[in-house]
């Protein structure tokens, strides 16, 4: 037995209804000259449609009608104000943020700047009075801060030795 | 012979409509209201039944359908390809549909699972005959649709309820098309093994 002569399967049936081509050749060759197979398919077919024929007869139909705006004076009676609402909006939070910022931060400076002077007044004056305690004139002043800066460790052992206790090793 | 002929006829059918569409959506487009309200005419029935087989609610199905109309309104000026118009359309349904269900945590997603006693009378004549049958149709829907996922129940209904082809569904749902079919084939293997339905289904067509 050839097998264009053997019948579709109950698959092949099925594949057919889903697309005719994508059964093979032979098989769709089969198909179109098959009556058994022809009525099996053409059963099932036709109960599929009467699945939907009876779907949609016993769907209730539309009562309302269905009411189109006018798309152009809606469109942009609202959405073109809408936007340029928001857009405002925006720019107005945008530049009143910026202001508080702006005279936040320099309020801030001009309080740091205060703050430093006062600082730096301070020191000034710490330094005056421990100048002022000073005993020495302003001459011997001079002459430790310039004359003994050069001494190192190495010249201080020398000039005052460092006693080794006799018991260390 | 009679097949080729009825689908080429059909065919014929189809190509006619998607060119009155694409005109429709170019005048659209470039402003003209009547032309946008034909294309909402044309469409109404069409997107109200998809979200009402979707939501279960006659109500819901109506807000959502008026709101899924007011974004198509306002994103047409947007679509690049007129020809995509209905993928387009679909896919903003199916979105809103997705945002209500989110919204709402509605797991189970489609209505038809619903039973009758949930549901809103229907579209369909009120004789008794007919009431018994639409409750058992969606008694044995509910029970097939309960064996199948998300996806599937999903292609399904677009692909033979809402009767889109397998390359729309793909675009709609953002899908490769052999994804597509491998969820179909798989909901379609699960149908052929629902016998209830399939014999109220044969029961009708004779």
């Amino acid at each position: 037995m050839k097998d264009k002569d053997i019948h579709l399967n109950e698959d092949q049936i099925l594949v057919s209804l889903v697309g005719e081509e994508d059964l093979s050749v032979e098989k769709r060759r089969h198909l179109l000259d098959c009556d058994v197979c022809q009525a099996k398919r053409m059963t099932l077919m036709s109960e599929l449609e009467r699945l939907g024929e009876m779907a949609r007869d016993f769907a209730p139909l539309p009562e309302k009608k269905v009411v189109i705006p006018l798309r152009e004076p809606r469109h942009f009676s609202f959405r073109l104000p809408a936007f340029a609402a928001g857009l405002a909006l925006i720019v107005l939070i945008a530049s009143v943020w910026s202001l508080m910022f702006f005279a936040d931060s320099s309020k801030q400076m001009s309080q740091m700047t205060a703050q430093l002077s006062r600082g730096t007044e301070i020191s000034l004056d710490l330094v005056d009075d421990i100048l002022g305690e000073s005993i020495l004139p302003q001459y011997y002043l001079d002459i430790f801060a310039a004359s003994y800066s050069y001494f190192d460790d190495e010249f201080l052992e020398f000039l005052v030795p460092v006693e080794v206790p006799s018991n260390s090793v | 012979m009679a097949l080729d002929s009825e689908r080429r006829r059909s065919s014929g059918l189809k190509k006619d409509r998607v060119q009155s569409i694409f005109n429709l959506v170019e005048s659209a487009r470039s402003g003209d209201r009547v032309c946008m309200e034909k294309l909402v005419g044309l469409f109404h029935k069409e997107i109200f039944q998809m979200v009402y087989f979707r939501t279960g609610s006659h109500m819901d199905a109506e807000d959502l359908t008026q709101e899924i109309f007011i974004k198509m309104s306002r994103g047409l000026f947007q679509l690049k390809d007129p020809g995509l118009f209905k993928v387009w359309l679909y896919r903003i349904a199916i979105n809103r549909v997705r945002d209500f269900h989110r919204k709402k945590r509605l797991l189970p997603f489609l209505a038809l699972t619903r039973t009758l006693e949930d549901t809103e009378p229907s579209g369909g004549s009120d004789s008794p005959l007919n009431r018994v049958m639409e409750q058992e149709f969606r008694s044995q829907l509910d029970h097939l649709i309960r064996k199948m996922s998300l996806s599937e129940r999903e292609i399904l209904t677009l692909r033979f309820v809402d009767e889109l082809g397998i390359r729309e569904i793909a675009e709609i749902l953002k899908k490769s098309e052999s994804t597509v079919k491998t969820h179909l084939y798989r909901a379609l293997k699960k149908f052929k093994q629902a016998h209830g339905l399939r014999a109220l289904l044969k029961g009708t067509l004779s």
